[in-house]
């Protein structure tokens, strides 16, 4: 089920235009055991990308 | 299809791809950091996954540079040198980036001068507007294992209103977001989004608004301790965003792909 989608919050999030509003918070210490880290900030960043930020 | 509704749909298309054009030009995706790493030391663990990931900071951020376009200092506590913060943010300055910090609300405030309380700020703020409008700064509210929570909650407004109050007064583009918290068991008065909003409202300011981290407010929904929708009142304060995913039982802070927080209806 579908809780709630990202989008419609951005949509919401009208006239905000603060430097830095969506941050990619990650803490690799979690995942750092996978060797990936690089590769997933980036799909992290893509992933955004493609939501439309 | 009708003439009427295929038009409709046409148009509705169009204002779909206006505003995702829009939103690309506007939004700003930006990547914490610890500041011992933006400050070029890889000594601690996590500076030091960094750096296997991404290099020494120089060439890590104009790798980043491509991608993103905000550098936050991840979260740092008093004890800090400001040495240390003024040298990771000149670092992710030369790189071509904006910055923003993640910082620690005091316990206690003295004085009538915030660069007296942010001490790295006395260096940073007379060349800002170099390299951003703006600096936002991300807060917790207080919390602790065993307080009050009315109490903590008093101590936070009266504080947080003092910074924000301190930058309106000094004329200082500084602004502050206070985070919604992922609930962990402590007394603190930030893990809902009423509790949050109240504060906010209560410190009346337009320098401070609600720092809406989406990875702590997905595991409290998933703890039945939130509603999935924020009120629009608690959207209207938004000026910041943290966001992360969900792993194994759980965990916040984890990369995207893990594709708990829910990012269907995105396309």
């Amino acid at each position: 089920m579908v809780l709630f989608h990202w989008w419609d919050y951005l949509k919401l999030l009208e006239k905000v235009d603060y430097s830095g509003l969506f941050i990619l918070e990650l803490q690799p210490k979690k995942y750092a055991d996978t060797g990936l880290v690089l590769e997933l900030l980036l799909s992290s960043i893509r992933i955004l990308r493609e939501a439309g930020l | 299809m009708s003439i009427t509704t295929r038009i409709n749909s046409k148009v509705e298309h169009l204002k779909n791809n206006a505003e995702r054009a829009y939103r690309k030009v506007k939004m700003k995706i930006g990547l914490s950091l610890p500041s011992n790493y933006l400050s070029g030391t890889y000594t601690d663990p996590v500076s030091s996954i960094y750096y296997s990931a991404l290099g020494p900071v120089d060439s890590g951020l104009q790798l980043l540079r491509s991608e993103i376009e905000c550098i936050e200092l991840g979260f740092f506590m008093e004890n800090t040198p400001a040495e240390q913060i003024e040298k990771a943010v000149q670092n992710v300055w030369s790189a071509g980036l904006e910055v923003s910090v993640h910082a620690y609300l005091p316990e206690k405030i003295e004085g009538d001068d915030l660069t007296s309380i942010y001490t790295w700020l006395k260096s940073l703020l007379p060349i800002l507007e170099d390299h951003q409008e703006k600096l936002v700064i991300n807060l917790h509210a207080l919390a602790s294992v065993n307080g009050n929570l009315d109490r903590l909650k008093e101590k936070t407004v009266e504080n947080l209103k003092k910074l924000a109050d301190l930058a309106t007064a000094q004329k200082l583009p500084v602004y502050f977001a206070l985070e919604l918290n992922r609930s962990k068991g402590e007394v603190d008065p930030s893990t809902t989004y009423l509790g949050v909003l109240d504060m906010c409202l209560r410190i009346n300011s337009q320098q401070a608004g609600i720092g809406w981290d989406w990875g702590h407010a997905y595991a409290n929904v998933l703890k039945h301790l939130l509603p999935p929708e924020p009120p629009p009142s608690f959207l209207r304060k938004v000026i910041h965003t943290h966001i992360h995913d969900l792993g194994p039982n759980g965990g916040t802070h984890w990369p995207l792909t893990c594709g708990t927080v829910p990012l269907v209806g995105l396309s």
